[in-house]
């Protein structure tokens, strides 16, 4: 098990005074895996993913991303974690390209057309935002829906961009909504 | 009357401290004349280069547009009658505001340095610049509009005669003749949410905020440095507003020679280099963005330092050839203030001790982080004032 590079035991976290969101909650991704987490809106999802990149404390528990408790303001920690989040955004002024020079990791293969990212269609963005977070050079890759505003082409896309990430060794931990993708890259599933 | 005064809030008094404040020059032009102007001779003129500017200033104001804006569900749902009608509407009186406030300007710098010998030259600026403004900026912009203002506030740095005054008049009314267009629905919706902007900075007190917006570029930002001067070149929008903060400057000098060179220098170089480091601010402020570039913040800061210290030299450089002496420390010290103050952290709401600023109790930390940035500018410039002086 030494290839666990994301791991939670008896995790928790509490809403208001007594409402658990989820509890007693054990995980386990090794490198080139796939954790798929499912469950209705408001069930938790997109919160285990914060509590893996350590923008928020769990209640009770305790979380081990890349050999570290997660913190999202250490340098070192964002490194080696790549995520898609709901806050993430592109830059208006930026051609894709210009993005990814940011990023460092080359320029990935990708037919978004070479226009400042305001230019593009919501999808598109998306699919810039998707780019960029399998991009980053990563160990850990956290996605939260990404199937979100991606036309049908673009799921199959991602499918395959998610199964190439694991190939390329990465541990990955998504939510999401659609079956399909689920049943394409997850190892595992947690039904939250 | 009790209950009158009762209904009297903290933000009441601001009001009565501003007002005593703006009404000095009607009965203290004489001590605000020894304060400002003190044993120095007072440029002929003075007043009327003063008048020049402001009315460079609010013409500039008024091609902002900030009048142009209709909300989009209004645009969805209740769209069928003339939305020029309310637009000119709001256009007139944004016109009034900002041309009652260069009328006080005016009356304020005649009280204290004295009438201008053509008062009648000074009432046609006045209306040619209001045509003007209100011509241009009832039509889609342009960068030719930016001639109005430029022109007025370049024959205020002049001093310029009676003749080419009234050549600036006649070439602002000549200007002025194209009618007005249209305003389309994006125009009308990207205006809607810069005002949502505007009130949101404002009620929060965020003026990082209103940083202008960056426009594409060409840079390849593959590293810091290439991305914080990426940063400041899609922000080319703000050069204008540079621009007429280095024409003002010497005019406002001229007016007021009791302020030292280097006080306005610093405070001019300062309002013109912020809008530049709009790229480190948004970086620094928006975690989503922030995960694009995977550097430590110090290195970014590093980098902004460096792109905003050639802008802050190149700003001074050019004031020298205004007659302003060049003080090499300055250019160091207005881009650290402006990093400082661009990358100060999230402002703390919370208000768990307040304190009085000017009557309004504000929570300590929104004062300490506001002040973040012009505090390090203003004891530099005290520092380096008393070293330029002595």
């Amino acid at each position: 098990m030494s290839d666990v590079i994301v791991s939670a035991e008896g995790i928790g976290v509490l809403v208001g005074d007594e409402r658990w969101l989820f509890r007693d909650l054990d995980l386990a991704v090794a490198r080139g895996r796939c954790l798929a987490l499912t469950g209705e809106n408001g069930s938790g999802k997109s919160t285990l993913l914060r509590c893996l990149y350590g923008v928020q404390d769990p209640t009770e528990g305790t979380v081990e991303v890349a050999g570290r408790t997660p913190d999202e303001t250490d340098a070192a920690f964002r490194r080696d974690v790549s995520v898609l989040f709901d806050d993430s955004a592109v830059f208006d002024e930026f051609t894709p390209g210009q993005h990814f020079d940011l990023l460092g990791g080359g320029q990935p293969a990708h037919d978004l057309p070479e226009v400042p990212a305001r230019g593009l269609s919501a999808g598109q963005r998306r699919r810039l935002l998707l780019l960029g977070a399998l991009t980053k050079p990563h160990k850990v890759l956290l996605l939260d829906e990404p199937e979100r505003a991606v036309d049908a082409a673009g799921r199959d896309w991602l499918k395959q961009m998610v199964n190439a990430a694991k190939g390329a060794g990465s541990a990955v931990v998504l939510a999401s909504h659609f079956p399909p993708l689920v049943d394409a890259v997850a190892d595992e599933v947690i039904d939250l | 009357m009790r209950r009158w005064l009762s209904r009297l809030s903290d933000s009441a008094l601001v009001l009565f401290v501003l007002l005593g404040l703006a009404a000095l020059p009607f009965y203290k032009a004489d001590a605000l004349r020894e304060r400002f102007v003190g044993a120095h001779a007072i440029a002929p003129g003075s007043t009327t280069a003063v008048l020049l500017v402001s009315l460079a200033i609010a013409v500039f104001s008024l091609l902002r547009r900030n009048h142009v804006w209709t909300n989009p569900a209004q645009l969805t749902w209740d769209d069928h009658h003339d939305r020029d009608r309310l637009l000119r509407r709001r256009l007139w009186t944004a016109v009034v505001a900002r041309f009652a406030a260069v009328a006080y300007v005016f009356v304020s710098a005649g009280l204290i340095l004295g009438w201008p010998d053509n008062l009648p030259l000074a009432g046609a600026l006045i209306a040619a610049s209001a045509l003007f403004g209100y011509r241009w900026s009832n039509r889609p912009q342009s960068w030719v509009e930016l001639g109005g203002p430029f022109l007025l506030a370049l024959a205020g740095v002049l001093f310029a005669g009676p003749v080419v005054l009234w050549a600036v008049v006649a070439v602002l009314v000549v200007a002025a003749v194209p009618s007005g267009r249209p305003v389309r629905r994006d125009v009308l919706v990207r205006g809607w949410n810069a005002r949502i902007l505007r009130s949101v900075s404002a009620a929060f007190g965020d003026a990082l905020a209103l940083l202008p917006p960056a426009r594409p570029i060409r840079v390849r930002p593959t590293n810091p440095l290439r991305f914080a001067v990426a940063g400041a070149l899609a922000r080319r929008s703000a050069l204008p507003f540079a621009g007429l903060v280095l024409l003002a400057i010497p005019v406002l000098r001229h007016a007021f020679p009791v302020v030292g060179s280097i006080w306005w220098v610093g405070l001019g170089a300062y309002l013109s280099t912020v809008p530049f480091a709009g790229g480190l601010a948004e970086v620094v402020r928006t975690a989503g963005l922030r995960r694009w570039v995977p550097t430590s913040t110090r290195v970014l800061k590093l980098a902004a330092f460096a792109v905003l210290t050639v802008a802050a030299a190149l700003w001074g450089a050019t004031v020298v050839l205004l007659g302003f002496p060049f003080v090499p420390l300055a250019v160091p010290l207005v881009a650290w203030a402006v990093v400082r103050t661009v990358s100060r952290p999230d402002i703390d709401y919370t208000a768990g001790v307040s304190t009085d600023v000017g009557g309004l109790y504000l929570p300590v930390g929104l004062v300490f982080q506001v002040l973040r940035g012009p505090d390090l500018l203003l004891f530099g410039l005290l520092v380096l004032g008393y070293f330029h002086s002595s």
